[in-house]
């Protein structure tokens, strides 16, 4: 059953085409890995859907309700979470403050104070960042910035989880963790996700399913499996590669 | 500073200067009355500064637009209307508040220096503005009535700042308080939580210009008389700024012990020095810009405190 | 035949207008500090300029580039000094400084010089030649060439020098710039004392057509800033744009709704650009 789907997209930038008519779909319980090498629009896809960009053109349907063009705020209200490529954490504030102030806002608006706290120090134990809840984001390491970036989302009680780049700056033993991590929640808490990855290997580890962009085109939507063997996929993957040697 | 010692430092200053005009032993001159009145008006400014600027995030450099307001909606309630004071000053008020939200609907939507600068615009703005409507007394100013008893200005900002304090300490351990300090920290990220941030900003804009045009509707009735150049000038915003700065932007006792600091020292200054008095408010934003950013309040709560503290400010910012 | 005049008088202020602003928006563009003392700057250009014809019978025109000069040490030893301890910190806080600086300048302009209003007057400063109806005087046109000079002067500064092209390097990214060796605290400095010495001679030729007193910068501040913002933030000619369409829309307003709207015309361009084009008429756009 879709959860969420997008439906020919577009978003231009001044004369920039950055997205054109990309489709989607997310299935309740599903992960969805998007991949695509850089400046190819998984950024601006999840800005669109969020929020940040209005589309050009195109609809974004969320329980079937039009959402495309609504406030962040709205949308995270509705109960879609998401993660930040570049983390955000709000550096004055220690981890618990950080999430509460997530849990007081989120999709339960009218939640009292102590409930919030509550389940701030759920989310924050799901990401197992307990011992460090009194702490200042300035004394994480990156891996525990990336865990508190999650148990942000979480804490709003989301019912879909978009997680941009999670992983990228991550050493391969905390990349492992975080993967397990994203399985995890997912199972606790009945979570759809939909995220964001340019190392293939992470998205091969955990998808269900796999699309790739490139360009700012769907051009590829499959089994994991099967993307991989993919010939566009292949070309588009290839050619970064060949473009970085010759670079090099 | 833990919370339980914050507020009973806070309720043994407020009881201490409550009681101390009208106290038969401690009684304190009318010099010193005088010079708290004028303590208190600018901490509620320093105050109101410090929910947007502090809090918030967005440094106002118009902010003395609200105190100007206020004091013209108080001088005119009392003197065309003959309104009581305390009526007028509430009017004065809600009128500071209204005015935030009009201009903060578009003003808010600026990040950075755009929001500062516009901010100082509008400022200059209302002056000319106000030197220009027939009603307002124009360029010429406006005469209030005396009043009988300079303890009503004492007691009237003493009441202000108090009231303001605690609102403050409410709506800072609530929702709303999470709201403000969400934006501050990471806009995106806020909105990303749920967080209506324009929504957000323009009650704490309003929550600035309320307490501020108290302050001017306080400072117009005690001060007998005002015009555009002495209560929109832009050196009043520097001032609160300072203040707030100079104290601890983003704490809640900060801004109030930097206008008595600030306050006593250009008083001190001004009777005594009268040279050095004149480079002081200059001098003073300087030196606090590079050495002291986060304010007395940080300062004081580091484990240490020595030279290195001045030094690692300079060096952390250069380039 | 007057609306000719009028817009002849715009014009011939935002020249003026361009001149003051060309500092303020070179060291914006490069350091992305906005000198809120950059009036008091302009005041000390009218002092120089006031004192050396005053005391040594120099002329304005003359003293000109001893009036850039002297700012331009200035400027350098201030940003050195004083602004690049705060560079790096909150826009905020740089904010406050100059604007303490400001104050501080102006505080002692007015310890030193006293507030009494004076004037540099050389005998010409009232001439000027007229055709038709047209009357063009001398020092304003003056103000309005060496205005356009200067643009393009720092135009081919920027393009050409070795300097110049450190200077552009650091605005457009500091970390790329100091990988390519320039020495960007330096660069800043520079940058800043070029800034401050162009507002000097902004406020010679300022000195001859208006009274000086050692309050005068902040409006000169506040016109220059929406001069830059309008023309365009990090463009070379957009202070010249900017200053022309200021000019001209402070003297037709003035002209058609009386003198004492032009403040709030001067004003309402500014909150109007900040709210509707950030990015000034020659800015880019972005999403």
């Amino acid at each position: 059953m879709k959860i969420i789907e997008g439906r020919k997209i577009t978003k231009r930038f001044m004369g920039l085409l950055a997205l054109e008519e990309v489709d989607f779909e997310l299935n309740k319980g599903e992960i969805l890995g998007l991949i695509g090498p850089n400046g190819s629009g998984k950024t601006t896809l999840i800005n669109v859907i969020t929020g940040f960009y209005k589309p050009t053109s195109g609809k974004v349907i969320y329980k079937n309700r039009d959402i495309s063009g609504l406030a962040p705020y709205k949308i995270s209200r509705l109960g879609i979470g998401r993660t930040f490529q570049i983390v955000k954490p709000f550096m004055e504030l220690s981890v618990l403050e950080n999430v509460t102030t997530a849990a007081l806002f989120g999709k339960n608006i009218a939640m009292p104070k102590p409930k919030a706290i509550q389940i701030a120090n759920s989310s924050i134990e799901a990401v197992g960042l307990h011992d460090k809840s009194s702490y200042k984001p300035g004394a994480l390491s990156i891996a525990e910035l990336k865990k508190l970036e999650i148990a942000k989302a979480i804490a709003l009680s989301p019912d879909v989880l978009f997680l941009d780049e999670s992983m990228a700056g991550l050493n391969p033993k905390e990349t492992e963790a975080a993967m397990e991590l994203v399985l995890k929640i997912r199972e606790q808490r009945n979570l759809s996700i939909f995220f964001v990855e340019h190392v293939m290997k992470v998205v091969m580890g955990i998808s269900d399913r796999v699309m790739v962009l490139h360009h700012g085109r769907k051009i590829a939507d499959g089994k994991p499996n099967e993307v991989v063997k993919d010939e566009n996929v292949i070309k588009a993957y290839l050619g970064k590669r060949y473009k970085e040697q010759k670079n090099a | 500073m833990n919370k339980a010692s914050e507020f009973i430092i806070l309720g043994i200053i407020t009881v201490v200067v409550a009681i101390a005009p009208v106290m038969p032993v401690i009684h304190i001159s009318a010099f010193i009355t005088r010079f708290l009145i004028g303590v208190m008006i600018y901490a509620i400014m320093a105050e109101g500064w410090n929910v947007i600027g502090g809090y918030t995030g967005y440094p106002s450099f118009g902010n003395v637009v609200f105190f100007g307001l206020g004091a013209y909606v108080t001088a005119l309630s009392m003197i065309d209307f003959h309104i009581g004071f305390l009526i007028s000053l509430i009017l004065a008020a809600f009128a500071g508040a209204l005015f935030a939200v009009i201009i903060g609907i578009p003003v808010l939507r600026l990040k950075g220096h755009y929001f500062a600068i516009a901010t100082l615009g509008i400022g200059e703005i209302m002056m000319a503005i106000t030197l220009n409507v027939p009603f307002t007394g124009e360029g010429v100013g406006l005469s209030l009535p005396i009043a009988s008893s300079s303890l009503l200005f004492y007691y009237t900002s003493l009441i202000a700042l108090a009231a303001f304090i605690i609102f403050l300490k409410l709506i800072l351990s609530g929702r709303l308080g999470y709201g403000i300090i969400a934006v501050r920290e990471d806009e995106d990220a806020a909105r990303m939580m749920g967080i209506n941030t324009v929504i957000v900003k323009i009650k704490a804009f309003a929550i600035s210009g309320f307490f501020t045009a108290i302050a001017g509707g306080i400072y117009a009735y005690w001060s007998t008389f005002i015009d555009p150049p002495t209560v929109y000038d832009p050196i009043i915003s520097v001032k609160m700024i300072i203040m707030a700065v100079f104290g601890g932007a983003g704490t809640i006792l900060g801004p109030v012990v930097g206008a008595f600091i600030i306050m006593f020292l250009s008083d001190f200054l001004s009777t005594h020095f009268t040279l050095l008095h004149t480079f002081f408010f200059g001098g003073l934003i300087v030196l606090t810009a590079i050495f002291l950013p986060k304010g007395l309040i940080d300062l004081f709560s580091q484990k240490k405190i020595g030279w290195n503290y001045f030094i690692k400010n300079i060096k952390k910012y250069r380039v | 035949m007057f609306e000719f005049q009028v817009i002849i008088n715009g014009l011939l202020l935002g020249g003026l207008y361009a001149l003051m602003a060309i500092g303020m928006s070179l060291i914006w563009g490069v350091t992305n500090v906005i000198n809120l003392a950059h009036g008091a700057l302009i005041m000390l250009g009218a002092y120089t300029t006031f004192w050396l014809f005053k005391l040594l019978n120099i002329d304005p025109f003359v003293s000109l580039a001893i009036s850039f000069t002297t700012l331009f040490v200035f400027g350098f030893l201030v940003q050195k000094y004083i602004i690049n301890f705060v560079i790096r910190a909150k826009m905020f806080i740089t904010l406050l400084l100059t604007f303490g600086l400001d104050i501080l300048i102006t505080n002692v302009a007015q310890t030193a010089w006293t507030s009494n209003f004076r004037q540099t007057s050389p005998a010409y400063s009232a001439n000027g030649f007229s055709f038709g109806f047209i009357t063009v005087p001398y020092v304003r046109l003056s103000a309005f060439i060496i205005s356009i000079i200067l643009v393009f002067a720092l135009y081919i500064f920027l393009k050409k020098t070795k300097t110049g092209q450190a200077i552009r390097a650091v605005s457009q990214d500091i970390d790329a710039a100091r990988l390519m060796g320039i020495n960007v605290a330096k660069t800043f400095a520079l940058t800043f004392a070029i800034g401050s010495g162009l507002a000097g001679v902004a406020g010679s030729m300022i000195g001859v057509l208006m009274p000086i007193t050692p309050q005068m910068g902040g409006i000169f501040t506040l016109k220059s800033f929406v001069v830059a913002l309008v023309g365009g933030l990090g463009t070379i000619f957009g202070p010249l744009v900017g200053g022309l369409f200021l000019g001209l829309a402070e003297t037709l307003g003035s002209f058609h709704l009386g003198a004492k709207y032009a403040d709030i015309i001067v004003f309402g361009i500014l909150v109007l650009t900040l709210i509707v084009k950030p990015t000034g008429i020659l800015g880019k756009n972005d999403e």
